[in-house]
């Protein structure tokens, strides 16, 4: 990795509205993190104290996640999550 | 928080609009940036929010002293008091035992029995390198520099701004402080590079560093006595790739998600284990520390300027220091002073450069890195090892005869190759990648972060534990 992109500073052209650009990658990314991989959320949320918010939160994240298994959104996660542990010998906790 | 976790994402999601929407406000995105690292660092400890902000506000007024007194003996008074305060607070909370201990030891073998007392108290999370940010303030305002900040928000920024509050890097205040004068440049986000930052970061960290550390390392270092001799030399490259990819990865993401919020950082790590001398290594690796500790310490103590002896003491003091900073042990003295003893046997014998004077001849270059390579990994050893004792075990055992059983995985070959292969990309290919990154549609824009953190989670361990840097 190039650390502070050394080298790339003459030939980059930044896009014309970074700002927007920069947030649609971000919030993006977590979009279909969070469609692709429900169950981290809800699993991390069960960790947390109990309290109206967490339970409004887990209750969202769950209703989620239900709706990535129906339409088959999380399949690709299983299957290679279940592909890596085979191969490498591993176990999820 | 730690980077690589779900709640940093929602923090940064929520940080990264609301700070640009202040953009054009440029002290109210200062004061949120600042509340946003203090809920960041409050996660840790609320009880030691208030030296974060005693420190920058006592450093505030005594930069603003410094600044109005005439050179002579009152200023310099002034600085030394900044310097014993900042490093007082670091050496109680960091050092006091150790030094205790350390006394206590020395007057039993003088045949005085001392009954001192020890303290309980945890450390705070970043004072190492918090008290480097404010030491580096105070002595540019000093050598006039650095003008004093009138704004009490600049230095509270300066000093605790999330991405380098725990681990750095070290950014000197001249750098910071220019550019909090004006409200940032949208224009000057390098989306290309923060994203394959982050993203190069998040697989250091997450998968070579954890797999390296909790399926070979730890166990090497458990128990040296009951390994292998080929075991204790894969563990000792095992453990350099490990607090690479593991100390990298959070300066790599600190660097890229500054970048994301409109500030820029200094570069800390350019490939390391590519140096053909220890001073080269030096040049590669934390560099904001090196440069610091140069600067600050080796400068002011006469630098080269004062003789052969004067500079190999020089060197040795600091690097003594260097060490010390990392930790109350003496594994960390005894591994900065061998760092210190290669730098004086290089200057010895006249091998001063990194690469043009030793690179000249293949044979030469290729026997530079072996030297300079397997000299860094041996030190580790000291650095790694929880005390002097069984750092001696493990130099014992690897030098104790010849044994080639390994409890090396294929996973461990498949994370040590990766971890080399961090050493060996052209400068050209990531700049590439940016550039074509930076070019590409918006849809490909988002599917890359994506594609690569979703593989990620498939690959990663159960858990992710803190980064190595985060206790000095």
């Amino acid at each position: 990795m190039s650390q502070n992109g050394r080298g790339s500073e003459t030939a980059r052209r930044p896009p014309a509205r970074p700002v927007p650009t920069a947030g649609a990658v971000i919030y993006g990314t977590l979009a279909l993190l969070l469609i692709a991989i429900p169950q981290s959320v809800v699993n991390r949320l069960k960790d947390l104290d109990p309290g109206p918010v967490q339970g409004a939160l887990l209750e969202a994240a769950e209703s989620l996640e239900a709706l990535s298994f129906r339409i088959g959104a999380n399949a690709p996660y299983r299957r290679l999550r279940q592909l890596f542990l085979d191969v490498t010998g591993k176990k999820d906790d | 928080m730690l980077f690589p976790t779900i709640e940093f994402a929602v923090f940064f999601a929520i940080v990264f609009p609301v700070a640009w929407l202040l953009n054009e406000r440029n002290s109210a995105k200062k004061w949120f940036l600042v509340g946003a690292s203090y809920v960041f660092y409050a996660v840790w400890s609320t009880h030691y929010l208030l030296i974060l902000f005693g420190s920058s506000l006592g450093n505030f007024a005594l930069a603003l002293l410094l600044g109005r007194l005439s050179d002579g003996p009152l200023r310099r008074a002034a600085l030394w008091l900044g310097i014993v305060v900042n490093l007082g607070v670091l050496g109680y909370f960091k050092y006091y035992n150790f030094f205790v201990a350390a006394m206590m030891d020395l007057l039993s073998i003088l045949g005085v029995r001392a009954d001192l007392h020890f303290i309980e108290v945890a450390l705070p999370i970043a004072i190492s390198f918090l008290t480097f940010h404010a030491l580096s303030y105070l002595i540019d305002v000093y050598d006039r520099r650095l003008a004093p900040s009138r704004s009490l928000v600049d230095i509270l920024l300066y000093i605790s701004f999330f991405p380098h509050l725990i681990a750095g890097p070290i950014v000197r205040a001249r750098i910071f402080l220019e550019q909090t004068f004006h409200a940032s440049d949208p224009k000057g986000m390098r989306i290309g590079a923060s994203v394959f930052l982050i993203l190069g970061g998040l697989f250091k960290k997450v998968i070579v560093a954890n797999y390296l550390s909790t399926d070979f390392v730890d166990a090497v270092f458990r128990s040296p006595g009951d390994q292998s001799s080929l075991d204790l030399l894969l563990g000792m490259y095992a453990y350099a790739i490990q607090i690479y990819c593991d100390f990298s990865a959070y300066t790599d993401i600190a660097i890229g998600v500054a970048d994301l919020l409109g500030y820029r950082f200094p570069q800390n790590f350019d490939q390391p284990y590519r140096a053909l001398t220890v001073q080269d290594f030096w040049r590669r690796w934390h560099i904001t520390l090196s440069s610091w500790l140069r600067d600050y310490v080796y400068v002011r103590l006469g630098g080269s300027r004062q003789g052969q002896l004067a500079t190999w003491r020089n060197i040795m003091i600091t690097m003594g220091l260097g060490g010390l900073w990392h930790g109350a042990s003496v594994n960390f003295i005894v591994w900065g002073l061998l760092h210190g003893s290669a730098l004086v046997l290089e200057r010895a014998a006249g091998i001063t450069g990194g690469g043009a004077d030793c690179g000249r001849g293949a044979l030469r270059g290729v026997a530079g890195w072996l030297v300079t390579f397997h000299f860094v990994c041996f030190t580790w050893v000291f650095f790694r090892s929880p005390t002097i004792e069984s750092s001696l075990v493990y130099v014992r055992a690897l030098f104790s005869g010849v044994s080639f059983g390994t409890t090396i995985t294929p996973l461990v070959a498949a994370m040590l190759v990766c971890g080399g292969v961090t050493q060996i990309v052209p400068r050209s290919m990531s700049a590439g990648l940016e550039t074509w990154y930076d070019s590409s549609p918006l849809a490909v824009k988002v599917a890359v972060p994506a594609v690569v953190i979703f593989l990620i989670c498939v690959a990663s361990p159960n858990g992710v534990p803190p980064f190595i840097y985060f206790q000095f």
